[in-house]
């Protein structure tokens, strides 16, 4: 006999996009959904992309993403933990299902009474306030927790004294609350490679050395792209790709990276053309492996990309730092069997996805395996009513995280439809 | 026929008494906005009652005074002018519903993100909220009451296409408790994966799911059938098969890629080998003797991470079963599966010598061999090899019968081969047709489990559309005026939705309420000016207050209008002789409003949407833009400058390219339309 789904409650870690499109899926069949969410605000890493079309759309999805995020702030059955973790998960003591304990980050600003006027950000002596989704075309602020004057025990209230609607509590405190859930869906997502802490290519050091990363926020902010050490428009950008990814160069870390990103030839072939047209001066170079493909329409942007870019397959072995803030790339030119050296205005690495930071802990605490690069087994766990979504489980774009997430919830609500799970014996 | 039309004699529309409700968010807009003045000004528009102030909506207890008003039976509407609705809108429409109160008659104006926070200056930014409120409180008053109706739904669904992906959807769906017609023109079940000898697991799955659907009673299938026609609206569809009919609520499309049909072309080779081919020569072990052999994957056509993991599976396969040297000559390995990268070092370590170029080597055919000549890009390195046999990765193919299918469905234009069109918002498996999924990988390339997973989401979304065996939908929302339909079916092409039935009997279109998405793209287009859309009819488009702004802005309500309102909480700032008129897709707009606007006043009038592709009602900015080219061109025809009507796209959370949008070009030069010209 198929259950009632609308007594049923569905916890969701993570609130990405994967996250996101779960729980719109799962309250649409009738669920109720917790979705837990580790930041003050939900949108993981796409609320940070910029759109990328020229004349026309380029298909990077991000305006369906943050439509996504739009829907589920408006979903009357989707319930938000905002600077929550899952901390415990145990199975329920009438045997179905789990009550899982989840620890809340002190609330300074409560987002339902917040109205975005900003008095509070304008006030504030260190600049530690900001709005949380302004992309969203609906905010509220947040305080930085890390410089916030009164947590590291000063007597400033500047902005709670400010705040109209009393909406700031600086004396919050953590809270740990239960929730009963009947299935729980891991939506952690992805970190991005750590350019920095690697030292890859002189990152951070090299000025005019940006990662993939620095070029979204710099869209999302400005719709273009600029050099950092002058503000001024690059004329000579390089791109390399595969930076963290398809190589054990970066043994030290806890995985092996020797797998595909699968977003990064996407968004560098998309920003390419985006700047190839700003920019109608400048000359983008691509160096890489192989471009992988994407999207339906990927013949007529490949065959574009080959007429406006200039393709070197090569991986550079090096960059410096040249005169006029200019980065020299080192890189061995095949057709002319020798080793090159040229000088760029940008570089930009195209870093590759790396598993989510507290994967580790959260596949130890529900049972779920991980493969050797420290991805989720997209299966799922061995006790039965854990699910994994999203690109936790293995880099994605936007669109294969959709794609995939809407089969992972039709998997959740078919065995939440079954007889009721049983507790692991 | 299909909708019962309600007849709606609506008696507060002779005297509609409004409130206008004014939110002075908590006290922090004062500076801004001169909440007396703007209360003032509104109270002298006509129609209007009431004037609210009222301290913070969003607020616990801030609407109490509004649902007071809206309960006395003297108050038939109400303009609520506050923030971004995303602020207030969740909670009050709750109650709203608690309270009965009808949604349509509720309006909203944006004082704060489109006035207070973007003109710096006091007075033209109150200005500018009058003028906003008093276009809105116009609009308003022609407002209709809309109720809704029940709608039944046909719980039975049509599953076109017996591969991987249909048999799938159709199982899932018959555990859901669902009839299920499963038709497939093959004689047998199984498809595409059932002639692959590369991927055995995918054949032996494919029998495994077509034994479980001879076994369950909730599927009849029917094997060599086509569907001849699809008729009806969704939850009510009439599907005329090549054998019978059935009826069906929703239909999901798992037609699949072509069956296989050779390699890819390449220059000067007749009769090469198959991928296919070769997997059956390895699994036989037919061949011997072989000293070298060739792959091809992707030197003239594109191909997928399916065909990649193909490749280096067969050729390490050849390398370790027959000795031989084996080379893979390719464009681009696509490795975006997790497991390809280690595929792709392990066919290395086994001795395949992978050669990437991306021009085509030369290519000559010998009596029992075949010579390739090029350079490996990898290396720089030229080779010359004389191949005893060389496998050709087949050509993705198009699925020609697809462009039939989905004019049947009328679920638009394949584009590449793919059933699903290709826009940004129907992922993952809709066809912009209510009712209308597809799975599988006749939407996009998929490799099968990916196929498998696809015909259970697709189950799973037809599931959520037919969970009752009724729904309710609103009574309207475009409505045809069948005296005024010319019977041109300009409509009906122009529908994004395919939302428009031909009553043949009474020779007029009619809009199904159940599958009307309310872009208002048909009433734009009908050249008779026959369909009108609820909240946005042509008469409320063209109000325009007493002082009209210097620029109009038709505003998408799925992106120039969120641009509009980022750009607020950006507080960014531009001039306040815009006035923004919020439409449900740019394809709303037709040359009259644009041209009345003018006549009213305005020097500039910009019609702001989303991208082609992006584009929520799927081609509704298209539509959009040629309208206007077209009214461009006859501006110029009559003398008049052209640039004083604009279009563009932009995304939602653009804040920056709608200011440069309404700041550019104000100062053009004001074309005269002469007021007598009847419009």
């Amino acid at each position: 006999m198929s259950q009632d789904l609308s007594a049923k409650q569905a916890l969701i870690i993570g609130g990405g996009i994967a996250g996101v499109s779960a729980a719109l899926q799962l309250s649409s069949a009738g669920l109720q959904v917790h979705l837990v969410e580790r930041d003050d605000h939900l949108g993981g890493h796409a609320l940070d992309f910029g759109c990328k079309a020229i004349d026309t759309c380029q298909k990077c999805n991000v305006c369906l993403a943050l439509d996504k995020f739009r829907q589920v702030l408006q979903a009357s059955n989707v319930h938000i933990h905002l600077a929550s973790q899952l901390d415990a998960l145990t199975d329920s003591s009438n045997g179905s299902g789990f009550r899982a304990t989840i620890l809340q980050k002190p609330q300074l600003i409560t987002p339902a009474k917040c109205i975005a006027c900003g008095l509070c950000a304008a006030a504030c002596p260190v600049n530690c306030i900001s709005p949380a989704t302004p992309a969203l075309g609906f905010t509220y602020y947040t305080i930085d927790r890390s410089r916030c004057l009164a947590l590291q025990g000063q007597d400033c209230h500047k902005c709670r004294d400010l705040c109209p609607t009393s909406a700031i509590d600086l004396a919050a405190q953590p809270s740990t609350h239960q929730l009963d859930a009947d299935a729980v869906l891991l939506a952690i997502g992805y970190e991005p490679y750590d350019a920095l802490g690697q030292g890859t290519y002189g990152y951070g050091t090299i000025p005019n050395v940006i990662t993939g990363l620095d070029a979204e926020h710099q869209l999302q902010a400005s719709a273009t792209i600029l050099r950092p050490s002058d503000s001024r428009p690059p004329k000579k950008i390089a791109f390399i790709q595969c930076v963290g990814s398809r190589s054990d160069e970066t043994a030290p870390l806890a995985f092996s990276s020797q797998y595909c990103s699968a977003v990064c030839c996407a968004y560098a072939l998309r920003i390419s053309r985006l700047l190839a047209q700003q920019l109608s001066e400048s000359q983008i170079t691509i160096f890489y492996m192989d471009l992988q493909k994407f999207g339906k329409d990927y013949q007529t942007l490949y065959s574009d990309c080959r007429d406006k870019l200039r393709l070197i397959r090569s991986r550079p072995s090096r960059l410096e730092p040249a005169a006029d803030g200019q980065v020299l790339l080192t890189y061995e030119d095949v057709t002319e069997t020798q080793v090159c050296q040229e000088p760029f205005d940008l570089v930009v690495l195209s870093i590759g996805m790396r598993p989510a930071a507290d994967a580790r802990r959260l596949a130890d605490l529900l049972d779920i395996d991980v493969d050797q690069h420290g991805f989720l087994n997209p299966l799922g766990s061995y006790r039965p009513g854990i699910f994994v979504a999203g690109s936790c489980s293995g880099p994605a774009d936007i669109a294969e995280t959709i794609q995939r997430t809407s089969a992972v919830s039709a998997r959740l609500l078919d065995t939440l439809r079954r007889a009721p799970l049983v507790a692991n014996i | 026929m299909i909708v019962q039309k309600q007849a709606q004699p609506n008696a507060l529309h002779s005297r509609p008494r409004s409130a206008v409700c004014l939110c002075e968010c908590a006290g922090t807009l004062a500076d801004q906005l001169d909440f007396p003045k703007i209360a003032a000004s509104a109270g002298r528009l006509p129609g209007v009652t009431r004037v609210l102030r009222c301290h913070a909506l969003c607020q616990p207890g801030g609407s109490d005074q509004l649902l007071a008003a809206l309960k006395d039976q003297r108050i038939s509407r109400a303009l609520i002018a506050a923030c971004t609705p995303a602020y207030y809108r969740t909670a009050l429409e709750q109650a709203f519903s608690s309270n009965n109160i009808n949604p349509h008659l509720v309006s909203r104006v944006n004082i704060r993100e489109h006035c207070a926070w973007v003109h710096p200056d006091r007075s033209s930014a109150t200005q500018k909220a009058s003028r906003l409120i008093a276009s809105a409180v116009g609009r308003l008053r022609l407002a209709e009451r809309v109720g809704t109706q029940r709608v039944s739904l046909n719980r039975r669904v049509l599953v076109i296409g017996a591969g991987l992906a249909g048999m799938q959807a159709a199982l899932a769906l018959a555990d859901k408790k669902h009839a299920v017609t499963l038709i497939t023109v093959s004689d047998h079940l199984g498809g595409r994966a059932l002639q692959q000898s590369i991927i055995p697991q995918a054949a032996e799955r494919a029998r495994q799911l077509a034994k479980r659907i001879r076994l369950n009673r909730r599927i009849s299938v029917l094997t060599a059938t086509r569907l001849r026609s699809l008729a009806g609206r969704f939850g009510q569809f009439q599907a005329h098969l090549s054998q019978g009919q059935a009826d069906c609520g929703a239909v999901i499309v798992a037609t699949g890629r072509s069956q296989l049909t050779g390699p890819q072309q390449l220059p000067a080779i007749t009769g090469t080998l198959t991928f296919d081919h070769l997997a059956l020569a390895l699994q036989k072990n037919r061949l011997s003797n072989l000293k070298r052999i060739g792959l091809i994957l992707d030197l003239q056509t594109q191909q997928d991470r399916a065909a990649t993991r193909a490749a280096l599976k067969l050729a390490s396969r050849a390398r370790l079963l027959w000795g031989c040297e084996t080379y893979l000559f390719c464009c681009h390995l696509r490795l975006s599966g997790l497991d390809q990268e280690q595929q792709y070092q392990q066919a290395r370590q086994d001795g395949v010598v992978v050669i990437k170029s991306l021009s085509c080597p030369e290519i000559t055919q010998q009596v029992t061999a075949v010579r390739l000549k090029g350079t490996d890009e990898q290396t720089g390195r030229d080779f010359d090899l004389v191949l005893d046999l060389l496998a050709v990765a087949d050509a993705p193919q198009t699925n020609n019968g697809q462009a039939g299918l989905t004019a049947k469905l009328r679920t638009g234009r394949p584009v590449a081969g793919l059933a699903q069109r290709d826009n940004v918002f129907l992922l993952p498996v809709d066809s912009g047709r209510e009712g209308i999924l597809f799975a599988g990988s006749c939407r996009t390339p998929l490799e099968w489990p990916q196929a498998l997973d696809d015909g259970s989401a697709a189950a799973e979304h037809a599931h959520t559309l037919l969970k009752d065996s009724a729904a309710r939908a609103p009574a309207k929302l475009a409505e045809v005026d069948p005296a005024k339909c010319a019977f041109c079916l300009t409509c009906y092409r122009s529908c994004p939705h395919a939302a428009i039935a031909m009553d043949q009997e009474n020779r007029a279109a009619i809009v199904v309420p159940i599958m009307c998405q309310a872009c208002g793209v048909c009433v734009a287009e009908c050249p008779a000016k026959a369909v009108e859309l609820v909240d946005y009819t042509d008469s409320q488009l063209s109000i325009s207050p007493a002082s009209p702004a210097a620029t109009v802005v038709f505003a998408c309500e799925n992106s120039a209008l969120l641009a509009a309102d980022s750009a607020g909480l950006a507080r960014m700032t531009y001039s306040p002789d815009v006035a923004i008129v919020p439409v449900p897709c740019a394809g709303r707009i037709d040359p009259v409003h644009v041209l009345r606007a003018l006549q009213a006043g305005a020097e500039k009038v910009l019609i702001l949407g989303c991208y082609d592709q992006a584009c929520k009602y799927l081609h509704g900015i298209t539509r959009a833009r040629a309208r206007i080219e077209r009214l461009r061109t006859q501006l110029t025809q009559l003398g008049l400058d052209p640039d004083c009507v604009q279009i563009g796209s932009l995304m939602a959370a653009d804040a920056g390219r709608f200011v440069d949008f309404v700041s550019d070009g104000l100062q053009g030069d004001k074309p005269v339309i002469p007021a007598k010209v009847g419009i």
